[in-house]
């Protein structure tokens, strides 16, 4: 097999404290690999460094954060890079959607300029030439060109977010970055985003990163999961292995916590959700889920368990070691 | 206090036609008159129309935000509405406590008209009918303590005597909402996105009401702690008989809390019927497209729903007929884009009630 498009290996990202000479660890050691054409979901709750890890690969970190690691594109190590290099890469070899693409698009420039502006910088097209490739890209995303001319207020937040992805294919980027792509859509947006995205992954050979908090939505686009807990990877594989046998007790726990599936059968009234327990401080030693996690045993709390190869993938948990474990 | 408690209307699976049906009719004076209401919360015909800007020297149009819903609630019921932003789900919410005024239609909670209540009238009634919003980082006030906060509705309705009764009072709800005695000396942004909603619960509940507006109350949660808070809602519903309006766009939770679901596009109600019956059945054709495109967690990918691309409708330029007409996958041109569909009982079914002239058979 080829290299990746996206090789990363032991990404890790630490915050200067805002008062004082320390350092806040918000990521440790995380290995992500992501191939041509394949659509990568890094998923966890809020505070689980989802953001951070995608910020990271391109280091659009705040000031003073301190990146470890490495990050290949295209066997380019981007850690090699200056500044000037790495805005090339960004916009042109990867291109991004964020979660608000209203907060995204200037208020006083249409859908159309904004399009325009991405051509022009990525690909160096001018006047006609920019219009008219600005429109085959807009005309792809399905974003209906009798609006080019509108501003951001006055679209929905769906023809918003094909504006935006518009915007992110100019400089026909290699890899996309999808930061919670869906999240603040209404459920038939979302479809038709999600729909969109899994379109171009393939018919471009567009290599995907989609960050989410949304298990159901992640198993409709990816491939891949990666689930983070705490800036730890703990688990990766198949979306279908994860979400069917998931081998960390942490995906198993997000897993039983959503309601089931309004389409299955209706609820049995005496069952209840299970819950994960609250948040506690970060273990000094071993398994950062540990003070959470419903199985954890003696060693758990002491020593701090490795991501390990499992059947389908690999897990950070002592319990899962060894041949692989069925859920 | 409240007598509501003490008559509670069973709602199990039986199928029975009752009085209560009737109270999505128009008929007139519901309530008192006829002994007991069966029903806690009664709407008929709740609009409200706000007029937009047309310019300086041309009248304002008007929008509906909420254009002529009607249902009832039953005691110790818990009634999900659903629908996307913009559908007035939010709105519906706001007018049942008239925190917005509605533009017409008519709310009577336990027997009291509530457009017809003076303003003391309506403040008393208050203390029956809480809201609890989506968004805890800006529905507490930041200079106040949650001790503070929860016991604010004590000292305006005067349900504590004395500050040691008060105190007493608010430990009590905090603790019955999972929250440890010592935050009640804390300010809210030192609490957890989940403990601040756990607030905003007590704070509602320290009154007790007989009647919670649930708008949103998970949406801006993490997964695990959703789960908790809909769990902590299933349990105090239970102890304290409350009866709820859950507003959400999440159908998963919907459908996991409510016996009942209101299915609302454009300012109305399209389909209202038992949770199974409209999850299961979706007889309307928007229901139908909403529920099939939510993303599947095991199984095959479901992909998009079957819909046509016509615009969705304008707001500020209605069109004649039915609102979902230019996406219905059944619509039927020369009536539905004519005629206005009502909601109608769906024959041999009764308390499922779709708005549409073409709903989709029995079963998906």
């Amino acid at each position: 097999m080829s290299a990746p498009l996206l090789r990363v290996r032991g990404l890790g990202v630490a915050l200067r404290e805002p008062f004082g000479p320390g350092y806040t660890r918000v990521l440790g050691d995380v290995d992500l690999d992501v191939g041509e054409g394949e659509v990568v979901a890094l998923v966890g709750e809020s505070g689980a460094g989802k953001t951070m890890a995608a910020s990271a690969l391109v280091r659009l970190l705040p000031d003073g954060a301190k990146v470890t690691g490495t990050v290949e594109l295209d066997g380019q190590d981007l850690g090699a890079l200056d500044e000037r290099a790495l805005e090339h890469v960004r916009g042109r070899s990867v291109g991004f959607v964020f979660q608000d693409p209203g907060a995204a698009m200037h208020p006083m420039y249409s859908a159309g300029w904004h399009v325009i502006e991405a051509v022009t910088l990525a690909r160096g097209l001018r006047g006609a030439e920019a219009k008219a490739a600005a429109q085959a890209v807009l005309e792809r995303v399905g974003f209906p060109l009798a609006r080019f001319d509108a501003y951001a207020h006055e679209l929905s937040g769906g023809m918003r977010q094909r504006a935006m992805i518009a915007i992110a294919l100019a400089g026909e980027p290699r890899l996309l970055i999808a930061d919670e792509p869906t999240t603040a859509l209404d459920v038939l947006a979302a479809a038709r985003i999600r729909t969109l995205l899994g379109e171009l992954s393939r018919e471009r050979k567009l290599g995907m990163l989609v960050i989410s908090h949304d298990l159901a939505m992640v198993a409709e686009l990816a491939d891949r999961i990666v689930v983070l807990y705490a800036g730890d990877v703990v688990e990766v594989g198949p979306t279908r292995r994860v979400l069917d046998h998931p081998a960390h007790p942490y995906t198993r726990a997000l897993l039983a916590c959503l309601p089931p599936d309004p389409l299955a059968l209706p609820r049995d009234r005496s069952r209840r959700l299970t819950v994960i327990a609250n948040p506690q401080e970060d273990p000094a030693g071993g398994c950062r889920f540990s003070p959470r996690c419903s199985v954890a045993a003696l060693r758990c709390r002491t020593e701090r368990p490795a991501l390990l190869p499992i059947e389908g993938g690999s897990a950070r948990c002592f319990l899962t070691e060894g041949p692989g474990v069925e859920a | 206090m409240s007598t509501s408690r003490d008559h509670v209307a069973d709602f199990g699976e039986a199928d029975e036609p009752t009085a209560l049906d009737a109270l999505e009719r128009p008929v007139e004076d519901q309530g008192r008159e006829r002994g007991r209401p069966q029903a806690l919360l009664y709407v008929q015909k709740l609009t409200k129309a706000y007029p937009t800007n047309r310019g300086f020297f041309r009248a304002p149009d008007l929008v509906h935000a909420l254009n002529g819903v009607s249902f009832y609630l039953r005691h110790r019921e818990t009634l999900g509405i659903v629908g996307e932003s913009g559908s007035g789900k939010s709105t519906l919410g706001r007018c049942l406590l008239r925190l917005t005024e509605p533009t017409l239609g008519r709310v009577v909670f336990d027997g009291n008209d509530l457009m017809a209540l003076a303003p003391a009238e309506l403040r008393a009634l208050r203390r029956r009918m809480q809201i609890v919003l989506q968004n805890p980082y800006t529905s507490l006030d930041p200079y106040m303590t949650v001790g503070e906060i929860v016991a604010e509705g004590l000292t305006v309705f005067g349900l504590a005597a004395g500050k040691k009764d008060r105190d007493e009072q608010v430990l009590g709800w905090c603790e019955r909402v999972g929250l440890d005695r010592g935050v009640t000396v804390r300010y809210p942004h030192e609490l957890s996105g989940g403990q601040r909603q756990r607030v905003a619960i007590a704070r509602a509940l320290a009154v007790g009401p007989d009647f919670l507006v649930l708008d949103e109350p998970t949406s801006a949660l993490d997964v695990s702690v959703q789960a908790q808070i809909v769990n902590l809602l299933e349990d105090l519903q239970e102890q304290l008989g409350l009866t709820q309006l859950f507003i959400s766009h999440d159908l998963r939770t919907v459908q996991y809390t409510a016996q009942r679901i209101g299915v609302m596009y454009f300012g109305k109600l399209v389909e209202l019927g038992r949770t199974a019956d409209v999850a299961q059945r979706r007889r309307h054709p928007y229901t139908r497209a909403l529920f099939e495109a939510l993303p599947s967690l095991h199984g095959p990918r479901r992909g998009l729903p079957i819909l046509r691309d016509g615009e969705p409708p304008n707001p500020l330029a209605p069109k004649p007929g039915c609102a979902f007409f230019t996406q219905c996958p059944n619509a039927e041109r020369g009536r539905c884009d004519v005629e206005e569909p009502t909601l109608q009982e769906i024959p041999e079914r009764s308390r499922h009630r779709v708005a549409c002239f073409h709903p989709f058979d029995d079963g998906p």
